[in-house]
């Protein structure tokens, strides 16, 4: 054996268990069958035992069905054995037993199929003909002549028993047992209202044919009908299919063979040598026939309908689908269409030049703007194809090699993208940009080439540029300091001229706070300083040249001037400031001052020394001149006419002198004494002047229109006035002498003018007229010091004036001056 | 002159000595003239026991160790000394020292004049004035 394994031990105790079982049911089976033909009614008329080993062998594997026959045999010939019959007939009884089942087994196995479910027309007919007809037929041979030759019975009506009682066995019990052994299971799914109705159906049934079959025949009933058993089963067969059909069948035929059994129910009239048992078989079998048959159409119908259904359903479900994706298909074509309409929409629109080539090098689309920036030929165009329009297209180009060198690239390279500069003939410039079509499956579709034109662009670029290196170049060359920050004060260039003001690397300082170029306390003040001007937009500095302080890199402080500019760049607020050292500058204007002050320290010493030395000399002067005069009275004859002329003279120049020394300390003492500045009415003044000078009567002054009042001192003002005046009328030389004066308004000052009709002056003296101690007169004749107009020219120059003169020899002279309003 | 007062002259310049001398003389001036060469002398002069106080000072401002200015604040804060007229006789023509005079309570200011005759018309006008005028004392 093979059963060696402890797995393979259990199943063979599993399986001598159920040959047990089987033996054993077999064994009662038979038993209750020859109890019936113990009945009044009875003979050896029912076997459903050989129906069981058929359905116990339909339903083992084959292997097992030796050993299941070999025990079932053995049994028969033990119980034979038993009940006293020879060996000879037991042996017999176990041998046609035993084959009739094996057979119709075999047969079935051999030409059905296995395994059978009596779910179809053609099991239920291959059980009919190959097992109780064929196999049944050929065994009841062997069973009539067992009991011909063990019991003397006349052999036909023995095969005729044996034939009919295990054809309805087979018929009956061997599809009872196989459908309840593989449809147990569909008890499971019974709901409640239909396990009620089971229960009704066989109640109802086994009632209705108890009412038939369980009553005692006489001639008054004779037409009871057994055929009313075939409703019944047709109800069972159409609600329960196989199972209520098989079911309801075993248990009527029970009914039916039990009443028959007893002398009860239609059959027991029907004839008086055969065996009402075995009318009722007969009956049984073709109602089990008709039943089975009608099951198994019904299943079929219903396996049938299933089917239909099933594939309905997935036909339907299949054609939903179709219908799904049509609709699809046709949304997705409607959006192809679309995009395709926007496509052309979009290239016509854009202004770059496109063109679409396939990998053939057809051109397969291209929008208008293509031609016309390329002004192509109509011939090359029309032609839609590389090979003519490359050719062409090179010819238009400064650099033909270059773009050849990227086709052939591009040749070589389909997925590659492209990008190129062309430059034609006729100046403009294009950039060409191309790229692979392909789908997502890398399906090359060609090739398309965008063109734009970028002439302008490429123009203000190089414009550009070029204004960036200017200004670049004068940033970095420049002698001022340049230093650009953002809104928030941060170096963003710090150029040479800074560097080296103060100190820093441009490195160091880039992207600092500009505040570490200040020293204490504006480099603390700046951040408030820019937050206010971010707030309230009040500038203290930008745009506004101011002279501030810096703080180099070593922390030296150094004078600078600084200008701020604001330039709003793309909505970034930014600070340019230019500084200038102006340590020199300041220095020099310090050396000036200082300078200016020794000036004036010494200037005014020259006035004193003027004065002090002035007054000293007038001292002897007036000496001498008292001497030479007591000696030309005392000794007036001793010294005769001559000595008396001599003394006379020294005494004139000695009045001479005097009057220098007075003229100098006129001027000086102009220089030297400060009045406080007050309005003055220069009509006033005049007439005040006029009156001390006391002019003779033949010289007419004359005032010409009111003179305004004017800013200045008025002592001095009375001696420019008085100077004028009395050179005037010293000078003379007509018998009416005019003198004329009047003023008129210049923008920002008074204009006066006194004009005389006297002797004029020549234009070569214009300059030297105003110089101390010039005179154009002998002095013997005209005793003039040569201070007035030097003092005139002053005066006029202390108050921010000038002073000129116009004159013509012979007709008069005018003098010309300004005050500031 | 008066009361036969004698005359203080402050003078350094010995020509101008001369001049006045001259000029009092030619006027027929008697009175007693004494003569210092500064306002130290003259301050001296004045406050001498010995000497009587003059009538009046003629008084040259521009005098060597103290000038006439700083004569005058002196003697006019000296109660015994301050009544005694004094005319400023000088070369200066300077408006300072008219004004620092005549703020200092002088009498008269005088210009010595070049002209020697021009002179004595100046010292004629102080006799005048010193004839004229009511003194105190």
């Amino acid at each position: 054996m093979a059963a060696t394994t402890p797995s393979g031990w259990r199943t063979l105790g599993r399986e001598l268990v159920g040959v047990g079982l089987i033996a054993l049911v077999y064994l009662a089976s038979a038993r209750i069958s020859l109890w019936f033909v113990a009945q009044p009614q009875g003979g050896v008329v029912v076997w459903p035992a050989t129906g069981f080993l058929l359905a116990s062998l339909l339903l083992s594997p084959r292997q097992n069905w030796r050993l299941i026959i070999a025990t079932v045999f053995f049994v028969l010939v033990v119980a034979n054995l038993g009940v006293g019959n020879s060996l000879a007939v037991s042996l017999g009884f176990a041998l046609a037993n035993c084959s009739e089942a094996a057979l119709a087994a075999w047969l079935l196995e051999r030409f059905i199929g296995a395994p059978l479910t009596f779910s179809c027309l053609r099991e239920v007919l291959g059980l009919v003909g190959l097992a109780v007809i064929l196999s049944n037929s050929m065994t009841a041979f062997l069973g009539a002549a067992v009991f011909a030759l063990g019991f003397g019975s006349p052999f036909w009506p023995a095969w005729q028993m044996w034939w009919v009682a295990a054809g309805v066995g087979m018929m009956i019990v061997t599809p009872l047992v196989v459908v309840w052994w593989t449809g147990l299971n569909t008890l499971k799914s019974f709901t409640w209202p239909r396990a009620v109705e089971a229960v009704l159906l066989l109640t109802t049934s086994v009632i209705f044919v108890q009412s038939i079959f369980g009553v005692e025949v006489g001639h008054d009933n004779v037409f009871l009908f057994p055929y009313v058993i075939l409703p019944v089963l047709v109800w069972a067969t159409l609600r329960f299919d196989l199972l209520g059909a098989v079911t309801t069948l075993a248990l009527l035929a029970v009914v039916v063979v039990w009443n028959t059994g007893r002398g009860l129910g239609p059959f027991v009239l029907w004839s008086a040598d055969t065996a009402p048992v075995l009318a009722a078989q007969a009956f049984l079998s073709v109602a089990a026939l008709t039943t089975l048959t009608f099951a198994a159409v019904i299943t079929e119908h219903k396996q049938a309908k299933l089917t239909v259904q099933e594939a309905y359903t997935n036909l339907s479900r299949a054609n939903q689908q179709l219908q799904a994706e049509i609709g699809e298909r046709k949304r997705a074509q409607e959006e192809l269409n679309f995009q395709k309409s926007l496509l052309e929409c979009q290239s016509e629109a854009i202004l770059d030049g496109i063109l679409m080539v396939s990998p053939q090098e057809e051109w397969l689309f291209y929008n208008r703007h293509f031609i016309e920036m390329w002004r192509m030929p109509d011939e090359v165009a029309q032609a839609r194809s590389s090979k003519v329009s490359i050719p062409w297209t090179l010819e238009q180009l400064v650099n033909p090699e270059q773009f050849s060198a990227q086709l052939d690239f591009v040749a070589k390279h389909p997925h590659a993208i492209s990008q190129i500069e062309l430059r034609l003939k006729d100046g403009r410039t294009f950039e060409r940009y191309s790229a692979p079509v392909q789908s997502e499956g890398e399906v090359h579709f060609g090739r398309v080439w965008y063109d734009r034109d970028i002439t302008q662009t490429k123009q203000t670029e190089e414009a550009l540029r070029d204004s960036e290196i200017r200004s670049r170049a004068l940033v970095n060359t420049a002698v001022d300091g340049i230093i650009t920050t953002d809104k928030g004060g941060r170096i963003t260039s710090f150029n040479p001229a800074a560097q080296h003001l103060f100190g820093y690397s441009a490195d160091e300082v880039i992207g600092r706070k500009i505040n570490i170029l200040m020293p204490t306390p504006y480099r603390e003040e700046h951040d408030r300083y820019m937050l206010d001007y971010q707030m309230t937009g009040v500038r203290k500095m930008i745009g506004i040249g101011r002279e501030v302080t810096g703080q180099r890199k070593d922390g030296t402080i150094f004078p600078l001037d600084l200008s701020v500019s604001e330039i709003r760049l793309g909505g970034q607020r930014s600070f340019t400031g230019i500084i200038r050292d102006i340590s020199e500058r300041k220095q020099a204007e310090a050396n000036q001052s200082q300078l200016l002050q020794e000036l004036e320290s010494v200037n005014r010493e020259l006035n004193d020394f003027a004065y002090v030395v002035s007054h000293d000399l007038k001292a002897p002067l007036r000496a001498i001149g008292s001497l030479a005069s007591w000696l030309a009275t005392d000794y007036a004859e001793k010294l005769g006419p001559e000595g008396q002329e001599q003394l006379d003279l020294l005494v004139g120049r000695v009045k001479r002198m005097h009057a220098l020394i007075d003229g100098i300390l006129q001027y000086s003492r102009v220089a030297r004494s400060r009045e406080e500045r007050e309005l003055v009415n220069l009509n006033y003044l005049l007439a005040e002047v006029v009156e001390m000078l006391g002019p003779p009567a033949q010289v007419n002054i004359k005032l010409e229109n009111d003179l305004p009042s004017v800013t200045g001192e008025v002592t001095r003002l009375q001696q420019l006035f008085q100077n004028l005046l009395s050179n005037a009328i010293k000078f003379m030389d007509k018998p009416q002498g005019e003198i004329r004066i009047g003023s008129t308004a210049l923008e920002d000052a008074w204009q006066f003018y006194v004009a005389d009709n006297g002797p004029g002056i020549e234009g070569k003296h214009f300059g030297k007229i105003f110089q101390l101690f010039q005179t154009l007169t002998p002095r013997d004749e005209f005793e003039s010091t040569g201070v007035g107009l030097a003092l005139v020219k002053k005066i006029v120059e202390l108050h921010n004036g000038k002073v000129w003169i116009e004159s013509t020899v012979g007709q008069g002279s005018t003098f010309f001056f300004t005050l500031p309003k | 002159m008066k009361q036969n007062k004698s005359i203080l002259l402050v003078e350094d310049d010995r020509v101008d000595v001369l001049t006045v001398k001259r000029a009092l003389k030619e006027l027929k001036v008697l009175n007693p003239l004494s003569i210092v060469n500064n306002g130290e002398e003259a301050l001296m002069f004045l406050r001498d026991e010995n000497h009587e106080h003059p009538g009046i000072i003629l008084l040259d401002l521009n005098t060597p160790r103290m000038n006439g200015i700083e004569f005058l604040r002196i003697i006019k804060q000296d109660p015994a000394l301050k009544r005694i007229p004094v005319v400023v006789l000088t070369t200066s023509k300077e408006e300072q020292d008219k004004l620092d005079s005549f703020s200092l309570g002088v009498a008269g200011y005088m210009i010595k004049p070049v002209d020697y005759l021009q002179f004595v018309e100046v010292i004629r006008t102080i006799k005048l004035y010193w004839t004229l005028s009511e003194l105190s004392d």
